[in-house]
């Protein structure tokens, strides 16, 4: 009984912090938010026996990307009074097409029937940092190494767009 | 250190997949109704965090650990694209002062 | 594999010369590096290399195939591209760096045995673009092109994402030949997989641009820089459509029932809308925008087509439609005028007869006039599909009609009469690749008819 009630009210607080997300006004409001609705999916991912994507989780979206988001609001000094305003004809229907969405995903999802666990490998240990680590430099070792491709070409994408360039400060 | 699962004490998988489908569409709605650029990307962080959220929970569900593999690549893809995202919008704030996306209305037919 | 390696290390190497300040040594580096890539590749058609193994990976002939093609349209656009990117000495290398690195996601997505490889590879390629796009710096249309092509395909990977999670809670596996056997063990179908399987092909469709998922296209492709347009409608869409062509085939066994009939109305709306939309533009890039869009909706007939020449027939149709691009590219950066109205070619071909002939000859293979190679490509994507689709390809052949009408129109510009028209330079790299495609475009049907 406690177990579930622990549960619920965990995806109850990500559901209504990522909703503030979405709602706040103030930019800055929503990155914090964001920062908490990440914090409360770490929390989910600990009672789903993911402890060590937990902690990932926390080091790197709570911790090096909101801070970058963080760091380019205050960077373009955005403030509520210039916070672009939606008409209420876009919120509308935005938000029907959204919960139509969500409807449909809910009616497929209600009365799916969920593949069973057959797998001979099962391991209640699979979230430790040991067994994601023997697969991460075994099985999948070549998508590791060749997501370094992608940070560097991000690294000079960011660098080459970013970088006011020589000329402009003169 | 072996901790009894989720599931054995009586939660049902179902249960994760409603929530990451909920924080999917409040993801699909935020980038439909916001306007300023830094808040879309961040719904767009929101859209990923469902899909490991997911992930996480069917590998916890299955036992087995790619699943979590996975996440860490999304992780990676996320920061990457924050990284270009977040330049790009400085890019665009120098030449246009704002980051209200309803005023990228230069290319139009 | 060997091919990724090597690609990777003439980025970094491009990287590192560029500090030298000499764009020329950059450029030599970049087509050497290039140029080995497509000659190792080959090399692994005869005998496969196999000095390392690696899970996620997987060299067949389609790979060697695709992968050449796409490393020769990435050399043609560097070579294109490198009068722009010398211009500003401090970057030169960077630009050219970027494209390789995107042609390496290219190259994952001919080979990937897992859903791992298949999403890594597809941001290597989309990412380096969204940078590409806005590469123009100081320029407003191009940060604005950036700006949407970034949340357009960041809003794709995730509901590719979720689609790809969905999959896994239905099949348990990422590895595609392990997904098939699932699929093919399931007694009844599972919500959850049509659920996935339907994301993923939202966002394939967003990622190629088709309609319903298009708006993103033209206005992109208008704002980005030549080069860069050139790279995305070919480099980019091939390798978006051997990725997502693999990954059906191979992972879930070809799309059947209800997918048929979405891909079907996809096809056809995406041909009709990218046609009467380009009837009425006046900016060749725009134009070429909406045209690719056209060529989305073809293209998207060999997803239906069940057979082993499907691959085949896909390349055939990318092989052709890249030579056009490569030339009407070459021509716009001849031109280089800021507005790219298509007015402004008025008489091009007169003015600069052997650049005006390479182009003429494009627009007449984009319309799919016999000799050249663009009638190759729809003749065998058209007959695969005759015998299942009979109305489609009727439609397809309709809507071929209308297209002519407007590359015509650009042809009769073009050689139409203007005294004041000037003549416009032609720098001896964009001589050689209006050459190089002018032979890709006469002669190439006769490399598919090897090919196949």
């Amino acid at each position: 009984m406690s177990i579930d009630l622990i549960i619920y009210l965990l995806g109850g607080l990500t559901i209504g912090s990522a909703l503030m997300v979405i709602i706040s006004k103030h930019p800055v409001r929503s990155v914090l938010y964001l920062i908490l609705t990440f914090f409360l999916i770490s929390a989910n991912y600990i009672m789903l026996n993911a402890q060590f994507v937990a902690i990932v989780n926390i080091i790197v979206y709570a911790g090096a990307i909101m801070v970058l988001f963080l760091f380019v609001l205050m960077l373009l000094n955005l403030s509520k009074e210039n916070e672009p305003k939606t008409s209420l004809l876009v919120k509308v229907s935005a938000l029907i097409s959204g919960s139509l969405l969500l409807l449909v995903l809910l009616a497929v999802f209600k009365d799916a029937s969920f593949l069973s666990i057959e797998n001979e490998v099962s391991n209640p240990n699979h979230g430790l940092v040991q067994n994601l680590g023997k697969l991460l430099f075994t099985k999948y070792v070549l998508p590791f190494e060749v997501s370094s491709i992608l940070f560097i070409a991000a690294m000079v994408g960011a660098v080459l767009l970013a970088k006011r360039d020589k000329n402009i400060i003169e | 250190m072996i901790l009894s699962t989720v599931f054995e004490a009586g939660i049902s998988i179902q249960y994760y997949v409603i929530l990451s489908a909920i924080l999917f569409s409040i993801g699909v709605i935020g980038v439909l109704i916001r306007k300023n650029a830094i808040v879309l990307l961040m719904c767009i962080e929101l859209m990923l965090n469902a899909a490991n959220l997911l992930l996480v929970a069917f590998s916890s569900y299955f036992e087995q650990s790619d699943g979590q593999v996975f996440v860490f690549f999304i992780m990676v893809v996320a920061a990457a694209e924050a990284t270009v995202g977040l330049s790009i919008l400085i890019m665009a704030y120098r030449n246009i002062r704002t980051v209200d996306v309803s005023l990228f209305n230069q290319l139009k037919d | 594999m060997e091919a990724i390696i090597i690609l990777f290390s003439t980025g970094i190497v491009s990287l590192f010369i560029a500090m030298t300040r000499k764009p020329i040594l950059v450029l030599l580096t970049a087509l050497i590096g290039v140029t080995v890539t497509a000659i190792v590749m080959s090399i692994n058609w005869y005998t496969p290399m196999q000095w390392v193994k690696y899970d996620g990976i997987e060299t067949d002939y389609f790979t060697i195939i695709y992968g050449a093609t796409a490393t020769l349209f990435s050399f043609l656009f560097i070579l294109i591209g490198y009068s722009k990117f010398s211009k500003e000495v401090y970057h030169t290398g960077d630009y050219i760096a970027i494209l390789i690195f995107s042609l390496c996601g290219a190259l994952c997505l001919f080979s990937f045995t897992d859903l791992f490889m298949f999403f890594i590879g597809l941001e290597i390629l989309s990412i380096p673009m969204y940078v590409m796009a806005g590469s123009n710096k100081k320029n407003l249309l191009s940060s604005e092109a950036a700006m949407k092509y970034f949340f357009t395909g960041s809003f794709a990977t995730g509901v590719l994402l979720f689609g790809i999670a969905c999959v896994y809670g239905a099949l348990g596996t990422f590895q595609l030949k392990e997904m098939s056997e699932a699929i093919a063990a399931m007694k009844n179908s599972s919500a959850l997989l049509q659920v996935g399987m339907i994301l993923i092909l939202a966002g394939f469709l967003f990622k190629v641009g088709a309609v319903p998922f298009h708006f993103w296209g033209p206005d992109v492709y208008s704002g980005s820089p030549n080069v860069v347009t050139g790279f995305m409608a070919t480099v980019v869409k091939l390798a978006a459509f051997c990725g997502f062509l693999r990954l059906f085939q191979l992972g879930f066994n070809g799309l059947d029932g209800f997918f048929v009939e979405i891909l079907i109305a996809v096809s056809v709306l995406t041909m009709f809308v990218g046609n009467l939309s380009a009837l009425r533009q006046t900016k060749l890039k725009r134009l070429i925008a909406y045209s690719s869009i056209t060529h989305v909706g073809y293209a998207l007939i060999c997803l239906l087509v069940k057979n082993e020449h499907t691959p085949a027939y896909l390349w055939t149709y990318f092989f052709a439609y890249g030579f056009s691009i490569v030339a009407l590219i070459t021509v716009s950066m001849i031109v280089n005028d800021e507005n790219d109205d298509i007015d402004r070619y008025k008489a091009f071909a007169r003015t600069n007869p052997f650049a005006g002939f390479v182009m003429i000859l494009a627009l007449l293979s984009l319309a799919g006039v016999p000799p050249l190679v663009g009638f190759f490509g729809k003749y065998l994507v058209f007959s695969s599909a005759i015998e299942q689709y009979p109305v489609l390809i009727i439609i397809a052949l309709i809507n071929s009609g209308i297209a002519i009408y407007y590359y015509l129109k650009v042809i009769l510009t073009a050689i139409s009469k203007d005294d004041n028209a000037e003549k416009s330079t032609v720098s001896p790299l964009h001589a050689i690749v209006l050459s190089i495609s002018m032979f890709g475009l006469i002669l190439g049907g006769f490399v598919t008819f090897w090919v196949n």
